[in-house]
C-alpha cells in the first residue's frame, strides 16, 4: 500500500541542516497496522507528512496506493489525501464547529453538498466510534478521549484506504490511550484499513502493530515484525526502548549486581509455548539448576510470548541436554554469556 | 441647570448624530468588506504561510504602513481629488466616506491578519490533510476559526472611525464631532459640546458593549 524507496528531506535552519529522513526504505502492506517508534526529533514525524506530501521530499521515490507521491500535481494531491486519513496528536479540530460539523468538513472538501447524504453519513460515523450524543457539542466540552475520537471519525469519513496517526494517543492518559488503540484495532479489523502509526511508546506498538520500524536519527535503524523486534531488538535504539517498555535493566548491569559466573542464557517463548511448562519438565527430566535474573510474560498484539534470562547451575552435561531438549520443544535459545 | 440647555438645537444634534451614524456604518462596511480581504491576503503571503509570496506580502506591508502613517487629517485633504472621482464630491458625509475607508482599511487588514495568526497551525494542516483547497480551509476553517479576534478586530475599526468621523468637519462632513469642533469650541457653547461628548461617550460605549458580546458569543473555548 505504501512504498517509500531512499527518502530523503533535510531543512535547513540557518546555517544548519538538519536531516529529517535519510534514504528511508519503508514498505506498509495493505490491511497492516505499521508502527514508527522513535524519540522526539528522529524524524517519524516528517516520516509520516511525506507519505500524504504535507512535507515534500527532497529525494527518493513514494508510492501510496498506487500514486507516484511526488509527482502529482495539486488536484491529484488532493485527490490523494482524500483517500489517506490522519489523526493528530493535539486532534485538531474546529472549535468553532460542534462535532457533527467537524465531521462534515472531509465530505464538503470531497464535493458532497446533499445534506440529508451528510448527515446520514455523519450519523454513521459517530456510531463507529461512540459519540452519537455529543453529536452538537463543541470540541471544547469533550475529554481527550472523545476528541481524538471525533478526529478518528472525520479521517475516517471519505472512507479511506490508509489512516496516519501522528502521536494520537500521546496526549491521553493511559487509559484513554488504550481505548482508542482498541477502537483503531476495530476499524482495521472491520475496514480492512491500511493504519500507519508513529509513536514514542513502545507499550502502543506492542498491544497493537503488526511490524514496527525504528528511527533514530532520520534513519530507520532496525524493521521487522513487532513480536521480532521486540524479542530480539537487535539496534540500540530498539534495545534501550524495549527495555523502556519491559522494564527492564540493561541485562550487563543485572550480570554485574548478581555476580554471575557461568553461562547465561535468554529463553524466548512464543505463541502457546509462552504457557507450557517446559522449564518445569527440563528441571525435572534433566536435572537442570539456575537462577532467574530477569524475566517477562506478555502478549505482543494477540501473541502470548515470554522471555527469561537465566545463570545456569550443575553439570555442563545435564545443561546440554536440557538446552537441546528446549530447544526441540521450540524455545528459543540464546547464550548470553 | 435648564437655562445652559434652552437653546440647544435639538434637531441640529439629532441630524448631526445621524450624520455620523451614517459615516460609521458606511465606512465600517466598505472597511470590511475591503479589510478582510486584504487581512487574508497579508496573512497567507506571510512568512510560512499556506501561499508564502515574501514580494508581495512586503509591497503589501508598505502600502498598509505608509498609510497608517498618515495622519487622518492630512489624508482627507490629499484624498480630494480621489474622492471626487469616487462619488463626485470631497464635501459633506458622503465626501468623508472615502477617506474613512482609505485610513481604516490597512488598520483592519493587520487586525485580520494578526487574528488568522492565532489560529492553531494544526487546524490548517488537518484541512490541508483531508485534502482541501486554499479556499476550502479559509472560508471553512480559518475565518471560523478567528471569528472572534475578527470581531474585535470590527469593534475597535468601529470606535476609531467615530474619532476620525469627528474630524470630517474639514471638509464639512458634519455629524457630532463636527458639531463639538464648530459650536462647543469655536462659538463657546458649552452646552452643545457636553451633549456632543455624551452623545459619542454613550456611542462608543455602545459599540464596545455589543463587540464584547457578540465576540463572547462566537467564542467555543
Amino acid at each position: 500500500m505504501i512504498h517509500l524507496e531512499n527518502v530523503s528531506k533535510t531543512y535547513r535552519i540557518g546555517a544548519r541542516e538538519i536531516h529529517a529522513a535519510k534514504g528511508v526504505n519503508l514498505h506498509v502492506k495493505t490491511g497492516e497496522i505499521f508502527g514508527v517508534v522513535g524519540h522526539s526529533g528522529a524524524g517519524k514525524s516528517t516520516l509520516v507528512r511525506l507519505i500524504n506530501r504535507l512535507e515534500t521530499a527532497d529525494a527518493g521515490r513514494i508510492l501510496v496506493d498506487g500514486d507516484e507521491v511526488l509527482s502529482l500535481d495539486p488536484d491529484e494531491l488532493r485527490a490523494l489525501r482524500r483517500r489517506v486519513g490522519m489523526i493528530f496528536q493535539h486532534f485538531n479540530l474546529l472549535g468553532s464547529r460542534t462535532v457533527a460539523q467537524n465531521v462534515a468538513i472531509p465530505l464538503r472538501v470531497a464535493g458532497l453538498t446533499d445534506s440529508e447524504q451528510i448527515n446520514a453519513r455523519v450519523a454513521e460515523l459517530l456510531d463507529l466510534v461512540g459519540l452519537a450524543d455529543q453529536r452538537h457539542e463543541y470540541p471544547a466540552q469533550l475529554s481527550g478521549g472523545q476528541k481524538q475520537r471525533v478526529g478518528i471519525a472525520r479521517a475516517l469519513a471519505n472512507r479511506p484506504k490508509v489512516l496516519l496517526c501522528d502521536e494520537a494517543t500521546s496526549a491521553l492518559d493511559p487509559q484513554t490511550t488504550r481505548s482508542v488503540l482498541e477502537l483503531l484495532e476495530q476499524i482495521n479489523r472491520s475496514l480492512g484499513l491500511t493504519i500507519v502509526l508513529i509513536t514514542h511508546e513502545m507499550n502502543v506498538v506492542r498491544s497493537i502493530c503488526d511490524r514496527v520500524a525504528v528511527m533514530d536519527g532520520g534513519e530507520i535503524v532496525e524493521s521487522g515484525a513487532v513480536t521480532q523486534v521486540f524479542l530480539h531488538p537487535q539496534h540500540p535504539t530498539s534495545r534501550a526502548f524495549v527495555n523502556e517498555a519491559e522494564h527492564l535493566d540493561e541485562l550487563e548491569e543485572v550480570l554485574k549486581v548478581a555476580n554471575v559466573e557461568g553461562r547465561v542464557v535468554r529463553l524466548t517463548f512464543i505463541g502457546d509455548d509462552a504457557y507450557a511448562p517446559h522449564l518445569a519438565h527440563a528441571v525435572r527430566e534433566h536435572g537442570l539448576d539456575f537462577t532467574i535474573l530477569s524475566g517477562h510474560i506478555e502478549r505482543i498484539k494477540t501473541t502470548p510470548c515470554g522471555q527469561l534470562t537465566l545463570a545456569l547451575r550443575g553439570t555442563s552435561r545435564a545443561q546440554d541436554v536440557a538446552i537441546s531438549h528446549l530447544k526441540q520443544q521450540g524455545v528459543g535459545v540464546e547464550f548470553l554469556q | 441647570m435648564s437655562e445652559l440647555f434652552a437653546r440647544l438645537d435639538w434637531a441640529g444634534i439629532l441630524f448631526a448624530g445621524f450624520d455620523t451614524l451614517t459615516m460609521l456604518s458606511a465606512s465600517l462596511l466598505f472597511t470590511v468588506l475591503l479589510g478582510l480581504p486584504l487581512g487574508v491576503v497579508l496573512f497567507l503571503s506571510g512568512k510560512r504561510q499556506l501561499l508564502e509570496r515574501p514580494k508581495l506580502y512586503g509591497a503589501l506591508s508598505v502600502v498598509v504602513n505608509v498609510v497608517r502613517s498618515l495622519p487622518f487629517i492630512i489624508l482627507l485633504i490629499v484624498m480630494i481629488p480621489i474622492t471626487v472621482r469616487l462619488v463626485g464630491t470631497s464635501l459633506g458625509v458622503a465626501g468623508s466616506i472615502p477617506p474613512l475607508v482609505v485610513a481604516t482599511t490597512p488598520f483592519f487588514g493587520r487586525l485580520v491578519e494578526s487574528a488568522l495568526r492565532e489560529v492553531d497551525r494544526g487546524v490548517v494542516e488537518a484541512m490541508l490533510a483531508a485534502g482541501a483547497t486554499i479556499r476550502q480551509i479559509v472560508l471553512w476553517a480559518l475565518l471560523p476559526e478567528a471569528l472572534p479576534g475578527i470581531l474585535a478586530a470590527v469593534t475597535v475599526t468601529a470606535i476609531t472611525l467615530v474619532s476620525y468621523s469627528a474630524m470630517s468637519g474639514v471638509v464639512g462632513g458634519g455629524g457630532l464631532g463636527d458639531l463639538a469642533v464648530r459650536f462647543g469650541y469655536q462659538r463657546f457653547r458649552t452646552d452643545v459640546m457636553i451633549v456632543t461628548v455624551l452623545l459619542l461617550l454613550i456611542l462608543v460605549q455602545a459599540l464596545q458593549m455589543i463587540g464584547d458580546r457578540l465576540v463572547h458569543h462566537f467564542s467555543r473555548t
